[in-house]
């Protein structure tokens, strides 16, 4: 066993109703990530439920591996959009679920929350989980985008370097989790991918009609310099503060 | 626990017993000058560095739903 994946909100949905964080653990305790804090062993029953009462299993490489293939062989070059929608679907319910145990545990309203403060809070379990850590750049805000960088995505890592964007589950969670927040369908597109060579996955984030054109350039093999240009170049929505 | 910010940011990190990590890392390529202050360096991330950027430069929620057009 290798990796820590998938503690979702899909699974609560499988497994019922999770469990109450505040009556497993200290609500007060924000810095519950590691290996032994945020997840709650239960041997008897067989179960790892993680801090916020999400059923969660151990899966190997191999079996990413498996299911990627499996998928390919059953759908063929739709695979990916199938991952896409797997995982924009995942970060809906997720995002329900986030709503709930963010006010919960901080007693503050989520929009009324200062950005960073509330990705990173929803990206931790993520982190715990072994999904890889993250690091959010603001620099396209004022054109309507949002950048998001991946350290050791837990899908291109086993899947090694293939010369094109492999996580599609990742960009459909992005999409699904933000499309939740701002109560918007919001698209994401990987234009950097450690399975294309480069040392870390790097995602944007927007409007549909923005980001369509971002495939495309991406299938044309352009750079993420050129790609992020092209982005900028796009008309400010927002005044500069 | 305090820190000089006035120093150049490469003495900064050379206090750390983890220094050189970022270049082991494969970060080595990312033009940081190590020559700017610790103040100065922290400045030119899109945050801003400093204990207010919490609430100074990056937006609520909210703000970037207005940003999107929401």
């Amino acid at each position: 066993m290798t990796k820590i994946a998938a503690g979702s909100s899909e699974l609560n949905a499988l497994w019922g109703e999770p469990t109450s964080p505040t009556s497993l653990f200290d609500k007060n305790r924000h810095n519950h990530y590691d290996l032994t804090t945020f997840f709650r062993w239960d041997l008897a029953q067989g179960t790892v439920t993680d801090w916020n009462g999400a059923v969660n299993f151990f899966a190997s490489e191999d079996l990413i591996t498996g299911l990627m293939d499996g998928l390919t062989e059953e759908v063929g070059d739709a695979a990916p959009v199938v991952l896409y929608q797997i995982g924009r679907q995942w970060g809906a319910l997720d995002g329900q679920a986030f709503d709930r145990w963010f006010t919960e545990e901080f007693q503050r309203p989520v929009r009324q929350t200062n950005l960073l403060f509330l990705l990173e809070t929803w990206w931790w379990p993520f982190t715990a989980q072994g999904w890889g850590r993250w690091e959010i750049d603001l620099s396209l805000q004022k054109q309507g985008f949002l950048l998001l960088n991946i350290f050791d995505s837990a899908i291109a890592r086993t899947l090694g370097v293939v010369g094109k964007p492999v996580c599609h589950l990742y960009a459909g969670l992005f999409a699904g989790f933000l499309s939740h927040l701002v109560s918007q369908v919001l698209e994401c597109a990987e234009i950097q991918c450690y399975s294309m060579g480069a040392t870390y996955c790097r995602f944007v984030v927007g409007k549909a009609a923005a980001i369509q054109p971002v495939h495309t350039w991406v299938s044309q093999g352009l750079g993420v310099r050129e790609i992020e240009k092209r982005l900028a170049g796009g008309q400010a929505l927002c005044p500069t503060t | 626990m305090s820190h000089d910010l006035t120093i150049p940011v490469r003495l900064f990190f050379q206090q750390f017993p983890w220094q050189g990590v970022a270049i082991a890392n494969g970060h080595s390529s990312l033009p940081l000058d190590l020559h700017l202050t610790v103040t100065q360096f922290w400045q030119q991330w899109p945050w801003q560095g400093g204990g207010d950027w919490a609430e100074t430069t990056v937006p609520t929620l909210a703000e970037w739903m207005t940003c999107l057009g929401v």
